[in-house]
């Protein structure tokens, strides 16, 4: 479950919450029977005194916040380069514009999406990755990186492929395993030959998982995985100068987006199609519109996806922007103000359309293809 | 969440005082518990001794337990989880003084139908500790591992209960909702 998801349920909740009464704190006293007035000076002498303590803490603490923040800021500044909306005019495709997957890897080092990391080695060498931020506390999505590109050669694309292998995990058969020893989520897959291993652990969906036969992860098995994440966060700092084709850090560009239409739940495409301005309608009604279902805590929900060429995809967006669109403000059901241009796309309409009925509203969201993908 | 660790530095310099300090400083500190977190902790009980006058009740008797019984605070973890467990203890009629299970939690749960009648079905459906997960995770705000200290269960086991209860409700919630909107198809 994602955070936005574990927010909406609390969201739910808390509307189920009943109000709560007024507390005594005095009758509490009373009741445990405290001789209270030799005792009180001292407790409040504690009092005041762990609350110094307290100060000198935070003071601490913040120092080390701060710190800590501008380091981040530092590194969000530096990896900052992933293309913020749609690949501008003039921006290279990455290429070949497919590749075979090699390895993916996905870590979430919270309950939700803040601190994902995500990574994808192809035959070719191309390394493709993410960090995601906090982007439901930030207004451009600024401590994501976006997807990001380097190139490794096929020693390198070797190393990375045993780093994983290592870890002891993929050596058999597919792993689920459960949530804990410090692990909240996440899932590799490694493609050797006819071979395929896929694990996943914690709160993650997978269709073919059955919960009830998932395993605690055992302390080593935890910390293999871990420690494949810190490898692969920072190949930089363990493969070695042949492991490079071109360790540069570059901005991942698609050559394609794939680009989801919604409606709300239950309407049919061409009714969806028809509450979009009329130059879009026919854009759109000229594409394959293939039906993508994924399902969330409000229910199974049909998006309608098709894959736009950059400059369709880039047409599209004119015509949207000129309908007036990309200028409405967009907000989640929270009342966040969710950016129509981020790293990972574009979006136009509400931002969260499983959450609508109105009928003339809808998503449209522009995302980024991957070389497996598409 | 309140840290323990300053009982126990502190506790070393001064043993002759050691009890009476330790339940000066605890004391205050769960005065501060209280003050920030009674109504959580009405809202959830209510939730499982079905109104929020008994929840507040519950409420007061555990606080009055936990200042009682400082010496039960060994400190090894959360003040506030420590008076989870004694609130809930009262709230489902436990006084013992073994672990508290999650097994324990009575089938009846308090949950305001108008507000949201598709939640609450939803919620009443739950085994009970999946239910008892959920109102912790939800009405009381806890963290994973704030649950797995509360009801005496390793942080992985909460991780999986949640899960199941997040997949059921999930399945819940889509069937009852798809039905109310297959009428816009």
């Amino acid at each position: 479950m994602s955070t936005y998801e574990d927010t909406l349920l609390a969201a739910r909740f808390s509307a189920l919450a009943p109000e709560p009464l007024a507390g005594d704190w005095e009758e509490i006293l009373d009741r445990a029977g405290e001789a209270r007035k030799g005792r009180r000076p001292l407790a409040d002498a504690l009092h005041s005194r762990r609350r110094r303590q307290l100060v000198v803490f935070a003071a601490v603490a913040l120092v080390v916040a701060i710190g800590a923040a501008s380091a981040l800021a530092i590194r969000a500044y530096v990896f900052h380069q992933g293309i913020v909306g749609l690949a501008p005019v003039g921006a290279t495709p990455s290429t070949p514009e497919k590749g075979e997957l090699v390895l993916s890897f996905m870590f979430g080092h919270t309950l939700g999406d803040p601190g994902r990391f995500q990574v994808r080695v192809y035959a070719d060498g191309r390394m493709i990755w993410q960090r995601v931020g906090d982007y439901s506390r930030t207004d451009e999505y600024r401590d994501s990186t976006g997807w990001l590109e380097q190139r490794l050669t096929p020693e390198g694309v070797e190393l990375v492929k045993r780093e994983m292998i290592a870890t002891g995990l993929v050596n058999g058969d597919n792993l689920h395993l459960l949530g804990g020893e410090g692990l909240y989520f996440g899932e590799l897959d490694l493609r050797d030959g006819d071979r395929r291993v896929h694990v996943i652990w914690g709160d993650i969906s997978d269709p073919h998982s059955d919960d009830e036969a998932r395993a605690m992860p055992t302390p080593e098995q935890a910390s293999a995985l871990v420690r494949l994440d810190e490898r692969l966060e920072d190949p930089a700092s363990w493969l070695p100068a042949n492991a490079w084709e071109d360790p540069e850090i570059k901005a991942y560009v698609p050559s394609t987006y794939d680009v989801c239409l919604e409606g709300i739940k239950g309407l049919g495409l061409s009714r969806v199609l028809a509450s979009l301005p009329p130059q879009a309608e026919n854009l759109l009604r000229a594409q394959e519109n293939t039906p993508w279902t994924y399902t969330n805590l409000a229910g199974t929900h049909v998006a309608w996806c098709s894959q736009l060429t950059n400059d369709e995809a880039r047409a599209l967006e004119r015509v949207l922007e000129a309908a007036g669109l990309g200028l409405r403000p967009t907000k989640d059901v929270f009342g966040h103000v969710v950016p129509t241009k981020s790293v990972f796309g574009r979006h136009f309409g509400v931002f969260d359309m499983a959450y609508h009925t109105d009928p003339t509203e809808f998503s449209l969201d522009f995302n980024p293809a991957l070389p497996d993908q598409g | 969440m309140i840290a323990h660790h300053g009982y126990r530095r502190l506790t070393k310099g001064f043993a002759d005082d050691r009890t009476l300090m330790t339940m000066g400083g605890m004391e205050s500190d769960l005065e501060e518990l209280y003050r920030r977190r009674q109504g959580a902790f009405q809202v959830m009980l209510a939730s499982v001794t079905g109104s929020v006058d008994s929840a507040r009740d519950v409420v007061q008797e555990a606080f009055v337990q936990a200042l009682r019984d400082q010496n039960g605070f060994r400190g090894e973890g959360s003040l506030e989880a420590w008076v989870w467990r004694i609130a809930i203890r009262v709230a489902i009629g436990s006084n013992g003084s073994r672990e508290l299970s999650v097994d324990e939690v009575p089938e009846v749960a308090f949950v305001d139908q108008k507000a949201d009648p598709t939640l609450a079905a939803a919620v009443r459906e739950l085994p009970p500790q999946r239910r008892m997960a959920i109102f912790l995770r939800y009405f009381a705000d806890l963290s994973y591992a704030e649950i797995g200290e509360t009801l005496g269960i390793a942080e992985g086991t909460v991780a999986a209960t949640l899960s199941q209860a997040h997949r059921q409700l999930g399945a819940a919630l889509s069937t009852n909702e798809v039905s109310a909107n297959e009428v816009m198809a």
